[in-house]
């Protein structure tokens, strides 16, 4: 759009500055903008104390503001308190809170987009009619540690000849838990308020074959199978997989974790043992091939067990 | 029509500095206003002189480099490190200068030095109690009692390591 303006536009703009020079006076008056890029440039700790200096900081709109952590953060519950630690400034802290006596006897499934999604304590009622049979209960809820919120999820029912505990090994959810389309997978899928069952088999084994772990990724959730195959549910065409594949036969010997994880777009399978190797998956031939490294990045391994 | 190579501003202690449009065009306002015709005349700006000479020091020598980009000269590029890192230093230690520099280029628009300033308060800031940024950039606590608790109990892990 042409725009004319003679030397009165210089002075418009002139007022302008002088109503902004003389409103700003001290750090604490910054204009809202400086405020965000400043922060935008803090790790998540430094920002909370930013804001806790004066009022005119702690009012500014922290919508859609990053933060400078470049890792992940470690989270540690008991039923008492709660650890974390930043390891980009090696900073731990130790959150106590009388509200985690509700975490009691839970423990952490999967945590993604700053919640925690967590197995609360199980109820097994063996049924009166079929002693074979348990009928199991299982609570699953999501917690936002730097919220405070949680949210619940209707109790997922199991009633099978099957250790329930097999059966919730691996957990993984789709989306930002407080988004309506976020997809639970517990090797049942959570869809419309209620569970849906999937039974499935694995190539070649007993259907209850271990899942080791779970992970999603573009619309597809992907199971990687004790066995080593790898399954995979697409959410919308709720269409079951299996990939049986072959897997360098180096790193079958003595696996002691076996887990997914995405990286950027990729899925990775880690294997953990006395020959630890990194695989990355070919999603056009469902096939793995082996990662020579981590692209300089660091994985901080954890073994449940020891 | 833009008859001169200069554009003259006037600083808010009426201070006249005379530079080439080509580096101020680094400044989205002053862009504006040499494109607008607007800037044939002095540009009066309540930038204090002291600020005002930085912002131009600063921008001659982004405008430097920018147009020695292509030349492998080693001893000049080590001179605008130096150059740049003093200026890091000189803004860090003197946080009136800093503080002016940030409402300079943020009304000037030159998005590369607000993004360094900010960069330099976010350096500054961490790992640093509210209290002792507070004592670090001189801001008074305006807080009620009230208020501070609400504030530590929200998030008062972050407060104490």
């Amino acid at each position: 759009m042409p725009r004319k303006r003679g030397m009165r536009g210089a002075r418009v703009k002139a007022k302008k500055i002088k109503r902004q020079s003389y409103s700003h006076s001290s750090w604490s008056d910054l204009p809202e903008n400086i405020i965000r890029l400043i922060m935008n440039r803090l790790c998540y700790a430094d920002q909370i104390r930013f804001q806790a200096v004066c009022k005119n900081w702690r009012d500014t709109d922290i919508h859609g503001l990053r933060c400078a952590d470049k890792l992940p953060w470690i989270l540690a519950f008991n039923s008492y308190s709660c650890f974390l630690y930043d390891p980009s400034d090696k900073q731990s802290y130790s959150i106590s809170n009388p509200s985690f006596r509700r975490f009691y006897g839970s423990h952490v499934l999967e945590s993604k987009y700053g919640w925690v999604l967590f197995q609360g304590p199980t109820v097994m009622v063996s049924s009166r009619y079929r002693p074979e049979l348990t009928r199991t209960s299982i609570s699953l809820f999501f917690y936002c540690l730097f919220t405070d919120e949680i949210i619940r999820t209707p109790y997922l029912e199991i009633m099978s000849d099957i250790d329930p505990f097999t059966l919730t090994i691996a957990s993984t959810f789709s989306t930002n838990p407080v988004s309506s389309d976020c997809v639970i997978l517990v090797v049942r899928i959570l869809e419309k308020k209620t569970w849906k069952t999937f039974w499935f088999m694995d190539a070649g084994n007993s259907y209850n074959s271990l899942i080791d772990d779970i992970e999603y990724l573009d619309g597809v959730f992907y199971c990687c199978f004790s066995s080593r195959a790898i399954g995979t549910i697409d959410v919308a065409q709720e269409k079951w997989e299996i990939h049986p594949h072959p897997l360098n036969t180096l790193c079958h010997d003595r696996i002691r974790l076996n887990f997914l994880i995405e990286f950027d777009g990729e899925l990775q399978r880690f294997m953990v043992g006395p020959h630890s190797c990194v695989f990355k998956l070919d999603r056009s031939k469902m096939n793995w091939f082996q990662a020579d490294n981590l692209s300089n990045r660091s994985l901080f391994v954890e073994d449940e067990d020891s | 029509m833009a008859t001169t190579s200069t554009v003259k501003l006037r600083s808010g202690d009426n201070e006249v500095f005379e530079v080439e449009k080509q580096v101020m065009i680094q400044s989205g306002t002053i862009r504006n206003m040499i494109e607008d015709d607007a800037a044939d005349g002095e540009i009066p700006l309540q930038i204090s002189s002291r600020n005002l000479a930085k912002v131009v020091e600063w921008c001659k020598c982004m405008q430097h480099r920018d147009r020695n980009n292509n030349n492998d000269n080693k001893e000049e590029e080590e001179e605008e490190e130096e150059w740049e890192k003093k200026f890091d230093e000189e803004v860090s230690e003197d946080k009136d200068l800093h503080f002016g520099l940030l409402l300079a280029a943020n009304y000037l628009e030159i998005p590369a030095l607000l993004h360094r300033l900010c960069q330099l308060a976010a350096d500054i800031v961490k790992g640093k109690t509210p209290e002792e940024i507070r004592r670090t950039f001189n801001i008074k606590k305006d807080f009620t009692p009230e208020e501070e608790e609400a504030v530590m109990d929200e998030h008062g892990w972050a407060f104490h390591d």
